[in-house]
């Protein structure tokens, strides 16, 4: 925050994102929306993180039916590529504790793999609002210490019309976290997207889904590429 | 009541929690703490033990309210990023005070704290704290 000057308040629009998008989607945990003025007044967890930068903890089933391209008739989507990459995972011993190391890995494997431009939308792991962000700028999707100010500016958003929408399901924050079930629920809701039959928000035309999974600091991740057909 | 830290383990892991043992990579020169059976950063397993500065700098900070029971008694507690020179730590800050609220850059030295204890008839844990620096670190 003091390398880039980000102020609490440019975070808050984090978290007011992902419960306006989840608002809409009938398979999340906490659909309803907050304001971003509201963030920094909730309870405070480690400073400056507070409650409702947090993800919620529950249940929760996915299942995604995998086969070859013969096998089914009418496939929802096409998972492209797989990818992952490890790393310490320790805020200690990483050089750089603002890049995650594991996800620029996986990341770059997979453009090495598949082409990822014009990537329509990206379910990521933003189990805390700083997560959701360093992803974002690990990707290259925002600049170094920008992913705030722009969320801010309504990028990534449904209704911003600026860059792919980010978390359209409300992510771990809204979505929520039901820990093993998650990136499975991250790929079948890319999955629905590019198919045009997710029940929430719905990226019109979506062609392309990059989902991001990790674990705690990053100590290993996955990112996905989701096509439609 | 559980123990959820074993006598053992801590017994073998007394090094490097009370006088901060690390490891050296004999291979790349890097330092790590504590020391794995492999350096994190190459991988190698070719690793001499070496102690780490008990006084360093403060690289960030935040103040945890969500604290685990056995510590609550404490709450809120001061967790830091030190930097040692040769690596950096993630350990309690302790000794805050209305003068000496931490600061990014902020001298600081390691000392030997109480941390938490385990139920009723459990263990009581210590370990190393850093307190900003008064020039004379305890251990």
């Amino acid at each position: 925050m003091a390398s880039y000057n980000v102020d609490r308040e440019l975070l808050s629009f984090w978290p007011a994102l992902m419960h306006n998008n989840a608002k809409e989607n009938p398979y999340a945990m906490l659909n309803f929306t907050i304001k971003p003025e509201k963030v920094s007044k909730a309870q405070t967890i480690a400073d400056p993180i507070t409650l409702l930068d947090t993800y919620p903890l529950g249940d929760g089933a996915a299942a995604l039916v995998l086969s070859n391209k013969d096998a089914s008739k009418s496939p929802l989507a096409k998972l492209s590529a797989v990818e992952s990459a490890t790393d310490i995972g320790s805020l200690d011993l990483a050089d750089d504790p603002l890049t995650i190391s594991s996800v620029a890995d996986a990341y770059k494997r997979l453009q090495g793999a598949v082409n990822t431009d014009d990537i329509d939308l990206l379910e990521v792991h933003d189990s805390f609002t700083i997560t959701g962000l360093l992803i974002l700028e690990t990707l290259g999707i925002a600049p170094r210490g920008k992913a705030a100010q722009m969320v801010a500016e309504g990028w990534f958003s449904p209704t911003g019309g600026k860059g792919p929408i980010v978390n359209p399901s409300g992510g771990l924050k809204a979505r929520g976290h039901p820990i093993g079930a998650t990136g499975v629920y991250q790929v079948a809701e890319a999955a629905l997207q590019v198919a045009g039959k997710f029940p929430g928000v719905q990226v019109r035309g979506a062609r392309k889904g990059l989902v991001v999974s990790m674990n705690g600091l990053g100590s290993n991740a996955f990112v996905s590429l989701v096509e439609g057909v | 009541m559980s123990m959820d830290l074993s006598i053992s383990r801590h017994w073998r892991r007394k090094y490097s929690i009370y006088r901060l043992q690390a490891a050296r990579c004999k291979a790349c020169g890097r330092v790590h703490y504590p020391p794995r059976p492999a350096c994190p950063y190459c991988g190698s397993r070719d690793l001499e033990l070496v102690e780490l500065p008990k006084h360093g700098k403060l690289v960030s900070f935040t103040k945890v309210y969500a604290v685990p029971e056995g510590a609550r008694a404490q709450s809120p507690v001061y967790v830091g990023l030190v930097d040692l020179g040769a690596t950096k730590v993630v350990a309690e800050l302790t000794d805050i005070t209305d003068q000496t609220q931490p600061k990014e850059g902020m001298e600081v030295e390691a000392v030997l704290r109480r941390t938490r204890v385990d139920g009723e008839a459990g263990l009581i844990y210590y370990a190393l704290k850093f307190r900003p620096a008064i020039g004379v670190p305890d251990v």
